[in-house]
Order: C-alpha cells, then structure tokens, then sequence
C-alpha cells in the first residue's frame, strides 16, 4: 500500500459513515479514526487576510473541516495506531480551542511537482519556523514544464511542511501549514 | 530597438550580449518593478540557460535566439496554464515554417518542445506567478537553435535552422517574427479560442492519434496511442484498452 493507496482510503472513508477502520496487511497496520459525528462548537474562523474577500483558493483560512490543529488532548482516547491524517475530514478536533489555535494551509493550485527551492543548490523558500508574508513565494509547483512560484496569501509562521520536496501534488493538496500568530 | 508589426509583445526590448539566463532576469526585473506588458529580454550568449531543473540549454553566442516575454495573464485561471505552452509552442512552430516554408515538418512533441526532422529545434521554459487561482505574470522563455552550423556531441538530438534550410538566417528577423507569432497566439488565447488553439496543437503534436512506444511507470513498455492533453496538461494515452492521463515524469516516449 503506497501513499496513493491511503489518500484514496482516506477519501473513501470520509465519504462513508465510518467513524473507526482499522487494516492489517503482514507488517502493516493501519489506524483510521474520523470524529465526524463528534459534537462540537462551531469553530471561528480567523478572517483572510484583507484584499482577499473570496474564499482564497491556495491558502485558505482554516475552514470548517479543519484537520490540522495543534492537537490538542482529546477526549475521545486515542487510537493505538498512528492516526491518518484525513485532508478533508469532517470535523476539526481543535473546535474546543474555539479556533484560536489554527492553523492556516497553503494548498496547490494545480497538479504537479513540488519544490521547495528554485534550484537543488538553493536554499528552500520557506522552512518550518520561518515568518511568511503575504506576496512571499513559498514553494514552486511545476506542471508539463510550466513552473510555477506560488505566492502565500496570508502571513504566519510556517509550522509544517506537508510534502517532501520534488514530489508530486494534486490539486488543493495542502502544503504548508501556518500559524497565523506565529 | 523594437519589435514593428506587433502591439505590445517588444515593444520594449533589453538585449544583452550576454546573460546567465533571459528568464531569470526577466524574473528579477519582475521583482523590482513592474515591467509593461509584452517586455522581452533576449541574450546573444546565455551562459546558464536553463533547461528542466538542474539542466541547462546550449546557446552559443550570436548562433541562437534566447528570448523571455512578460505577459500578465490574469486572464486565465492556474488550472488552465497548460495554453502557455499550447501557445508558445504554436508560435515557435509559426516562426520555422515561416522561414522554412519547404522545409521538413516542424512538430510539436509534448509539452512543449519542438521538433524538426526528428530533431529539437527549441526548447521553452515558461515561469509563471500564482496568487490564488489566478495567474498573476507569466516570462515565457524560448530558445530558438538559428544559425548553429554543428552541435557538440554531446547534443545529437539537436537541430537549427541553417541544418534544416542550409541558409544563414537574420537573427533579429527571426526574433521578431517569433514575437509576433507569440503575439498572435496570446491574443488568441485572450480571446478564448482555446478550442481552436488545442486543435492545432493536436494536428502538430508527435504521437497524436498514431501508436507509438512509451515506457511507463515502472518500467512497462507499451505501444499506445496518443488522444492528446487532459485538462491538467497530461498526456492522455490509449493502451490495454483503456484512457489514461500521464504527468512528465510519469512517462516516457520512446523514439522508433
């Protein structure tokens, strides 16, 4: 099972009813938990920055199906098996924090290559506990020979980056996590 | 010096007698300043050009033609950045036939390379800015092979001009020609002829509707035939009964 294999997983699982799946395959083991059906405070969502009034496509404010969150303790327990990261899942398991806490995604606005710098000898653009701005470049995602810089358009402190560099995207993959109070 | 039977694509034109690369300082006049549409850079010697990352592109001085256009296309979304290179490669195909009439067919072979003889006539490199779903600016890079009389050894799939038409051509001649054939095209895109443009992109593009050899992820040898481009830029291919969609380096097309 490759990475492929768990995102079509992943994406199988939000669009059911399953709240618990678990996989065993020789060495392999697989722990999926979604808290959709969890009860929850409705999350406040910080605002985009200024001068982006439409939902912005690539780095979006955490939206309701906020994933990534500094993880807090939760009070359901926690499963044994690491926890997949489900990119679109339904409820965010930081709406107890009341949203304060989230963090801000860059997300690909194609399909492509992700590079971290502009040349193998270049430092990358954004590095985890960077402070981004908005305008900065951040990454470039190359598609049938098109490269292209991606601009952030929020300010933050980079806390993850999501793909390893020179590795494929999908469009709307998430690549950048950021901490807008960072 | 400018370009004369154009709008705006050279009307303003910086040439150097030498640059590392025309794209990146396109890309450097871009961080400065905002240059006004259809600028173009050209270099008599580019001494980094640059190819794919990591890869360079020959151009020995005065032999070539290295150009980079600014254009803005906030026309058009990121998604559908895949006519730059339909359009870019139309126009460099415009520019050889233009001036090698009798000339062997000039071709196209995905994404955006073009062929002569079986050979690579020019390469394009096109940088693009993004801000949400839109394209901010784009530098579309070209380097053109124009009077190279031989290749090192090192290129054996490379050829110019002269090698095809057996004549010395004038480079600034070319250069212009080629910027308005970009023009041309780019306009057409405004104009959201991308139907049209595709379709002729489709008629001149190595392996469409023919079966051919491509190695596929994984190290599969298939003979497939090409349907053309999904809407990613993909390079859609019919084998084992069936459609699929492939990225750059998902695959690779073997020559006969």
């Amino acid at each position: 099972m490759d990475f492929k294999d768990i995102q079509e997983l992943i994406k199988l699982i939000n669009r059911s009813n399953l709240t618990d799946f678990k996989m065993k395959d020789g060495e392999f083991e697989l722990s999926i938990r979604t808290n959709k059906y969890q009860k929850q405070k409705p999350a406040v969502s910080p605002q985009p920055t200024a001068g982006t009034p439409q939902a912005a496509p690539i780095i979006q404010m955490p939206p309701v199906q906020q994933p990534y969150t500094p993880a807090p303790p939760q009070p359901a327990p926690a499963p044994a098996k690491p926890q997949a990261e489900a990119p679109k899942a339904e409820a965010p398991a930081a709406a107890e924090k009341g949203g304060d806490s989230n963090y801000l995604e860059v997300r690909s606005p194609i399909v492509g290559t992700f590079y971290r710098s502009s040349s193998p000898e270049k430092p990358p653009y954004a590095k985890v506990g960077d402070t981004i701005e908005v305008g900065q470049v951040v990454c470039i995602v190359e598609a049938m020979k098109l490269f292209n810089e991606i601009e952030s358009e929020i300010s933050g402190k980079v806390v993850k980056v999501l793909v390893e560099d020179a590795q494929p995207v999908e469009y709307d993959q998430v690549l950048f996590l950021v901490d807008p109070k960072g | 010096m400018q370009y004369k039977n154009t709008l705006f694509i050279g009307k303003v034109v910086h040439a150097f007698s030498a640059l590392p690369s025309t794209n990146s300082h396109a890309q450097e006049l871009l961080s400065k300043s905002t240059p006004i549409e259809g600028t173009v850079i050209t270099a008599a010697e580019q001494t980094a050009g640059r190819g794919q990352i990591g890869s360079r592109w020959y151009s020995p001085a005065s032999l070539c033609i290295s150009m980079s256009v600014i254009l803005y296309p906030r026309f058009l979304e990121a998604r559908r950045q895949f006519g730059l290179n339909i359009i870019a490669a139309l126009a460099v195909r415009d520019t050889v036939q233009h001036f090698l009439a009798d000339g062997p067919p000039c071709r196209v072979k995905w994404p955006n390379d073009v062929y002569l003889a079986g050979k690579k006539v020019a390469g394009i490199l096109i940088q693009n800015q993004i801000a949400g779903r839109q394209l901010q600016h784009t530098i579309i890079g070209i380097g053109l092979n124009v009077n190279v009389e031989q290749f090192p050894p090192a290129l054996p799939l490379a050829i110019s001009l002269r090698q095809a038409g057996g004549a010395l051509y004038d480079l600034w001649a070319v250069e212009e020609a080629l910027g308005r054939a970009l023009e041309q095209r780019y306009l057409a895109l405004r104009g959201k002829q991308i139907a049209s443009l595709q379709e002729e992109y489709y008629e001149n593009l190595l392996g469409y509707g023919e079966s051919c050899r491509y190695l596929l992820p994984g190290g599969r040898e298939v003979v497939a035939v090409g349907k053309g481009v999904d809407e990613d830029g993909r390079l859609r291919l019919w084998f084992d009964g069936q459609e699929q969609a492939f990225g750059l380096k998902e695959i690779q097309w073997l020559p006969d």
